[in-house]
């Protein structure tokens, strides 16, 4: 489990770099294209390739932690995994995201650890690092991701897409499709369940009953809520967050604003439950309250979105609601952060190895 | 004694730093020559040496994460623990290991 830790660990601590870069890149070109009117040819295509390398994230990351599990040779079979997780490849399968990203690397790192002690005579040694692990790891990857993986969440995706199609041809429920729509965007952030609450929005866009609109406005909470919350509960609660957390707050905050949710990611790693389970709290009402009253809009994309809410007041005071909640979720609920309890016993576990 | 340890934590911007200087303070404080390499976002700094290596009685490796170049900490007598253990406790982490080694 330490192992298992330290390679997620090491994967994050690599990847930090592109999400910064993606994050900050598309906020930026997203404020420039909005405030100017005229389509300029060089921040559209800036705002693209940072949205291209926000897709190779995953990849990175799943690279990194194979790295940390079976060292240099488990970099590219981890990255092959980590690609298929974020670009599935076979018809009726669907990207499985950063879970999908955790596995291949964990995969990866584990084989190429395996194949490394798998004994070769002397003639046969050189082919066997050259050849033998790149090529039948990589296929290995390609095969899993590609296949049961993608196939297995392709098929959850129709599941979940077929039953909130049926949730939201029943009215009275308005508010339950919008708290559940909301709250799969903030569970996995960027991931699987949030690309499904994304592609029922597409899907039912050009409904003729209008839904379209108003679930697009259904998950601004999900997308908004999580980034801007664990920034503002690091900024408020300095004791609660690492000294690294409450650094990253104003680019969080950032990134919550534009609707970059993975920004989130860093945090939810260090404490999965409470920060995931606050966020989706929060979420799930700023969901329920968005769609229990209607409202709609057309934009994609954080603040974005808000010039076309069909009521801007409500619109921004159910984010803020859904932000306020899972700000003072999470601040109740966390324990304070490990380096704040100095203590002075000599009581250590350790070990003195060579 | 000689001390010699390597700081790393998932970001590498602050508990690399921080646990860098409550190693050293703890080590100076007890009267103990220290070196601490970081390998913090940008790569790694204050690079130990194989001379700093060789002549170190104990290598603390403070780390959350993968570290680079280990090769050199083949067959030097180490310690494994969490960056936030050396934030938290270097003056008895340091106590402790003078306290194992003269035992043996």
């Amino acid at each position: 489990m330490k192992k298992f830790q330290q390679a997620l660990m090491t994967g994050v601590s690599y990847m930090l770099p592109l999400i910064v870069f993606s994050g900050m890149t598309i906020a930026l070109t997203g404020m420039i294209s909005q405030s100017v009117s005229s389509d300029i040819e060089f921040v559209s295509l800036l705002n693209g390739f940072a949205w291209t390398m926000m897709n190779i994230i995953p990849a990175i990351f799943a690279a990194y932690m194979a790295y940390a599990i079976g060292d240099k040779a488990a970099i590219i079979p981890g990255f092959i995994g980590g690609y298929i997780a974020a670009h599935p490849l076979v018809e009726n399968t669907s990207a499985s995201g950063f879970l999908g990203a955790i596995l291949a690397g964990f995969l990866a790192g584990y084989i190429v650890l395996g194949m490394r002690k798998v004994p070769m005579p002397e003639f046969l040694r050189s082919i066997h690092k050259t050849l033998f692990i790149p090529v039948l790891t990589g296929w290995l990857l390609y095969f899993v991701m590609a296949y049961p993986v993608a196939i297995f969440v392709g098929a959850l995706n129709d599941f979940i897409i077929d039953n909130l199609i049926l949730l939201s041809q029943e009215p009275q429920y308005a508010f339950l499709l919008g708290a559940i729509l909301s709250a799969m965007c903030a569970f996995d952030m960027g991931g699987p369940l949030n690309k499904i609450a994304i592609t029922f929005v597409f899907a039912v866009w050009n409904n003729p009953s209008g839904i379209g609109f108003v679930v697009n406005a259904a998950v601004f909470p999900g997308i908004m809520v999580p980034a801007l919350s664990v920034g503002i509960a690091a900024l408020l609660a300095k004791d609660k967050y690492t000294e690294d957390e409450i650094k990253m707050a104003p680019a969080s905050i950032l990134s919550g604003l534009v609707g970059i949710t993975e920004a989130t990611l860093p945090y939810a790693f260090r404490d999965p439950i409470r920060v995931i389970g606050s966020n989706i709290l929060g979420a799930a009402v700023g969901g329920a309250l968005m769609m229990g009253f209607g409202i709609s809009t057309s934009g994609v994309s954080g603040v974005f979105g808000l010039p076309m809410a069909s009521n801007i007041l409500l619109f921004v005071i159910f984010i803020l609601v859904g932000t306020a909640i899972s700000v003072g979720v999470q601040i109740v609920w966390k324990k304070p952060a490990a380096e704040t309890l100095f203590t002075e016993s000599d009581e250590l576990e350790f070990d003195i190895t060579m | 004694m000689k001390i010699a340890a390597v700081t790393a934590c998932a970001t590498g911007v602050a508990h690399t730093f921080m646990a860098k200087r409550a190693l050293e303070n703890a080590a100076e404080e007890q009267g103990h020559d220290i070196k601490v390499e970081t390998q913090g976002a940008t790569g790694i700094e204050d690079k130990l040496t194989n001379k700093d290596l060789q002549e170190a009685d104990i290598l603390i490796i403070a780390s959350d994460i993968k570290l680079a170049e280990t090769e050199r900490f083949q067959g030097i007598k180490k310690v494994n623990i969490p960056v936030s253990d050396a934030i938290k406790n270097s003056a008895g982490l340091i106590r402790q290991i003078e306290k194992k080694l003269n035992e043996e």
